[in-house]
């Protein structure tokens, strides 16, 4: 089995073992914001010079542009053989208050029928400090491509163009 | 008799050569028209124990927004420099191929843009893979020289079937 693909939702998987799964983007705070010393578990704050609009519109516009992705994988072993879909998709909740940026993946049979589980596996929270200034929470877990997506997201937010991560690469 | 083993051997080493070209699937995109993109590439695998095959699969997109294969330039270190037809719908589809040297794995990403060349105008695309991000920036010039300019990303979902 190809479990490459799965490895930031086993981390998140192994954040929560004594929890239940976050099947909502709420949740997934929620479990960081309550777990944060679990191994694997990401949480990284900063500020940035511009409005929380400003922020908010341009990393949505790099995460539709970068994070909209699917890929296909086949793995042989001696004895078997798998293969399917691994597909990352982007959203964005933007309001005057405040901005939630969130990556879902999903795995998908090679004909591309959804197999059911849905993983959050980052988030990037914004609110205003001041009318120029945003405070912005990034939350993620270990396993690539959530600590390279997090890296991207990071800059896009601080207004480089650090072009789009690779969400395929191991 | 010796000119005749080495005439063969040439014969079997081009067949094979035809062979291989044709099972790959990729057909080296070729044009005559006078060239007006600019490829300059810039990419790393990041690692001794990875490589990295890089290229852009040029299309053109037909009236109903359907993708016709024209061939790929496949990108080195250097710049390079191809010719596009003007005032036609093109699909540039850059990829970055990423394989283990030591053991099979391999992941492929993939960034398309639509571009329809104006005529008396030069394109530069600026492509660059380090760290597992990539960037892909494209830019117009008119040839009497304004100044040039970054071209804003139009992806293959903004085709409208005309």
């Amino acid at each position: 089995m190809n479990v490459r693909p799965l490895l930031p939702a086993l981390s998140v998987f192994a954040l929560l073992s004594a929890c239940a799964y976050p099947k909502t983007i709420g949740e997934y705070r929620q479990m960081h914001q309550d777990h944060p010393d679990f191994p694997g578990a990401k949480r990284e704050s900063f500020q940035i010079a511009q409005p929380l609009n400003q922020v908010a519109q341009h990393v949505k516009k790099k995460a539709s542009e970068c994070l909209n992705a699917s890929f296909r994988f086949t793995e042989r072993t001696n004895t078997s053989i798998s293969s399917g879909i691994t597909r990352y998709q982007p959203f964005a909740n933007i309001s005057a208050e405040r901005a939630e940026i969130y990556v879902t993946q999903s795995g998908l049979t090679p004909s591309g029928k959804e197999r059911g589980l849905i993983y959050y596996i980052f988030l990037l929270d914004l609110t205003p400090i001041s009318k120029a200034k945003t405070k912005a929470e990034l939350y993620y877990s270990w396993g690539e491509p959530s600590p390279r997506t997090a890296k991207a997201v990071r800059a896009w937010a601080t207004g480089q163009d650090v072009g789009c991560p690779n969400l395929a690469a191991e | 008799m010796r000119r005749a083993r080495k005439a063969v051997l040439r014969l079997t080493v081009l067949l094979a050569a035809v062979v291989l070209a044709s099972c790959s699937g990729i057909t080296p995109y070729r044009s005559d028209l006078a060239k007006n993109l600019r490829i300059e590439p810039k990419t790393s695998s990041g690692s001794l124990f990875q490589t990295l095959n890089a290229g852009v699969n040029v299309y053109e997109v037909d009236a109903k927004c359907q993708l016709v294969y024209l061939g790929t330039v496949k990108l080195k270190d250097s710049a390079l420099d191809v010719g596009l037809a003007a005032n036609r719908q093109i699909y540039l589809e850059f990829y970055f191929i990423k394989s283990a040297v030591l053991y099979s794995s391999s992941s492929s990403v993939d960034y398309g843009l639509l571009l329809r060349p104006r005529p008396a105008h030069e394109y530069t695309a600026e492509v660059s893979y380090a760290n597992d991000l990539y960037k892909v920036q494209l830019w117009e010039k008119a040839r009497s020289s304004a100044p040039k300019r970054l071209l804003e990303r139009r992806s293959l979902q903004t085709c409208v079937p005309s």
